[in-house]
């Protein structure tokens, strides 16, 4: 969730819990005032009322000072004191031609000898209007609180966190392979720049790591392959020297391991100078002759495997690369079908113009399939598997293209996007 | 034949010397850019190994002047593995080859031999091996006169033998040879074995003595002796 759509969520849930909450109270409030101010007034008026009966000792003038409907009726004779009795109720208003709703407040009065039963009432039209009224306003003012908080909020919130996203922008853009990156702008939020001084810091060091890791196995490779020539090339001398079978094996073994070793400094080698852009040219690849190059290389190794080749070039994908990239990519990738292919084996390839799809017969790699690409992986009996793939991997993604691993029944099959 | 050989790494100037001198060939030694130019403006050779990297200077300089002086050495350049346009410039400049180290000596040797047969019999040379001789410039190969049937590995290989004649040559040299260095042999030979079962056979039915002798854990020897 995004830290706006969050702070935005989080404000909206409490605003509505501390409006309707307040909103609530308030109608409550405000009912309870506004029955208190009807039961006030109708408790004045009927004291009035009595007051005119004490005086005049008649209930003949209390028709008209009354402003509202009035009952007078006369009861039988009741014992003191006679509650008051609150009621509310409905009378029929002419003028309106419908039911109102009214409060009454009645009572037994005595006047003369004769008991009466008055009944004032207060219409409770104006009250009920009013409170759904002043509600009405209280809620448009709400919602129009809350839609302007909203955007208040998501602008405020914005401007502040502005410099935030701006870093965070500046991280994403950031990569370590052109680390060519746009210095962090100082912002007016102390954290903020708190928090940028220690992403540059962090950033410097990587890089600086990493341009030192770079330099260190960018030198290693080369100087290595001076004493590597030279081991290389004293065995081959001592070759010449040497007698016994037992000789010849410590002598032999020395030779592979070191050329293995030559192999291995070749691929890491490589690995470094795609990561340090090495291979720039860029010019449209030839794929199916570059395919049927490299299958001619393997041709004899898939003879002395017996290796069925199936091949289907159904077009030229239009894709520009370095030369030599492309050339190390199909080499790669053909190699990888040939070498961990098995005796009466397939290699199937196929390319269209957007796809290559190379499969081979195979043993279970036994490892999950995301591990292949990384070096040293270790494969079976194979010894090191994943250094080719590795560079497959490099490549692709440093055309930014697409590839997929899949093992099924006994099948590897590599497919490129390009 | 008198080779210079100009490398700045003694240990490999000596192991080139080592393994070229009982060939026959004169080598003469230099370990920079400034003895290197000494040399071949005051003598004369018929071949000059030049590493690239040199100490004082670049190697395509002397290629250079060789070429400025009219030298009619042969230049073989040897550079490093991601210095692919050294490669092409000292290609372009005059060289008539080039080896990446680490390289195998008899790899080496194996060129040497080619390109001074190339500068001096212009491509009418024959090279005897016992009851073997080939003509390197038609591929072609015949046993005591008569012609045998190679492919163009087998022929390779046997080109290859015959120019390492007498010496412990490693399968590890043998499948550079054939199948080029960006080939990656995954430690199996198979096809290799294949192709040398192919080569002993052909000159078994030709009634010749297997001369390719196998050194276990090594590779092989071709002796015709």
């Amino acid at each position: 969730m995004k830290l706006l759509t969050k702070t935005t969520l989080y404000f909206i849930t409490l605003s509505l819990v501390v409006f309707f909450v307040g909103g609530v109270g308030l109608y409550e409030i405000m009912q309870n005032l506004i029955e208190k101010e009807v039961n006030s007034d109708l408790y004045n008026r009927i004291h009035f009322i009595f007051n005119e009966i004490s005086q005049a000792d008649t209930l003949q003038n209390v028709q008209f000072i009354a402003t509202e409907p009035i009952e007078i009726k006369k009861v039988a004779a009741v014992g003191n004191p006679v509650p008051f009795e609150l009621r509310d109720t409905v009378l029929y208003n002419k003028v309106n031609n419908a039911y109102m709703p009214y409060r009454s407040l009645s009572t037994v009065v005595k006047s003369g000898d004769s008991f009466y039963r008055i009944r004032i009432y207060k219409s409770l039209i104006t009250s009920n209007y009013l409170i759904e009224k002043v509600a009405l306003v209280i809620m448009l003012m709400l919602l129009l609180y809350l839609a302007l908080t909203y955007f208040l909020n998501r602008y405020i919130l914005g401007r502040v966190w502005a410099d935030f996203f701006r870093s965070l922008k500046t991280m994403q853009d950031f990569s370590l392979e052109s680390p060519k990156r746009e210095p962090f702008k100082p912002s007016e939020v102390i954290e903020f720049n708190e928090l940028n001084q220690v992403l540059k810091e962090m950033t410097d060091k990587l890089i600086s790591d990493y341009e030192g890791v770079k330099e260190f196995t960018g030198n290693l490779f080369h100087e290595v392959q001076t004493p590597l020539s030279v081991i290389k090339n004293k065995t081959e001398l001592l070759y010449q020297e040497l007698s016994t079978e037992k000789q010849f094996q410590l002598a032999g073994s020395i030779f592979s391991s070191t050329n293995r070793l030559s192999d291995i400094i070749k691929s890491l080698g490589l690995l470094a100078r795609i990561d340090k852009n090495q291979f720039s040219r860029k010019e449209p690849i030839d794929f199916i002759a570059l395919i049927n190059k490299n299958l001619e290389l393997y041709r004899d190794m898939m003879e002395s495997k017996n290796i069925r080749l199936e091949k289907n070039l159904i077009a030229r994908p239009k894709k520009v690369m370095d030369p030599s990239l492309a050339d190390i990519l199909i080499n790669n990738l053909i190699k990888n079908g040939v070498r961990h292919n098995i005796k009466d084996g397939f290699l199937r390839i196929r390319l269209t113009e957007s796809e290559f799809e190379i499969a081979n017969s195979g043993n279970n790699p036994q490892l999950p399939t995301n591990e292949l690409f990384r070096q040293f992986t270790r494969g079976s009996e194979e010894g090191f598997m994943g250094i080719g793939l590795a560079i497959v991997q490099k490549i692709v993604h440093h055309y930014e293209m697409k590839i997929r691993y899949d093992y099924l029944d006994n099948q590897h099959q590599i497919e490129i996007t390009f | 034949m008198k080779l210079l050989i100009v490398e700045d790494d003694h240990e490999i100037q000596e192991s080139i010397v080592d393994y070229l001198q009982p060939e026959g060939y004169v080598c003469e030694q230099a370990f920079d850019m400034v003895s290197a130019q000494d040399k071949i403006t005051s003598f004369s050779y018929d071949c000059v190994l030049i590493d690239i990297n040199l100490p004082d200077g670049s190697g395509l300089d002397l290629i250079q002047g060789l070429k400025n002086m009219k030298k009619s050495a042969g230049i073989i350049v040897i550079t490093a593995r991601d210095a692919i346009n050294d490669r092409v410039k000292a290609l372009e400049f005059g060289a008539d080859d080039y080896l990446v180290k680490p390289f195998n000596l008899a790899e080496l040797n194996a060129r040497i031999k080619s390109l001074l047969r190339r500068i001096q019999f212009h491509g009418n040379n024959q090279i005897t091996a016992g009851d073997i001789t080939i003509f390197p410039d038609r591929f072609q190969a015949e046993i005591r006169g008569q012609s045998i049937e190679l492919t163009k590995k087998e022929f390779e290989l046997l080109m290859f033998f015959v120019s390492n004649a007498g010496r412990v040559i490693a399968k590890e040299s043998l499948a550079g040879r054939l199948w080029g260095d960006d080939m990656d042999f995954s430690y199996s030979y198979d096809f290799v074995y294949a192709q040398i079962k192919n080569l002993r056979k052909k000159l078994k039915e030709m009634g010749i003595n297997d001369p390719i002798q196998t050194i276990y854990g090594v590779g092989y020897k071709f002796d015709t002796q």
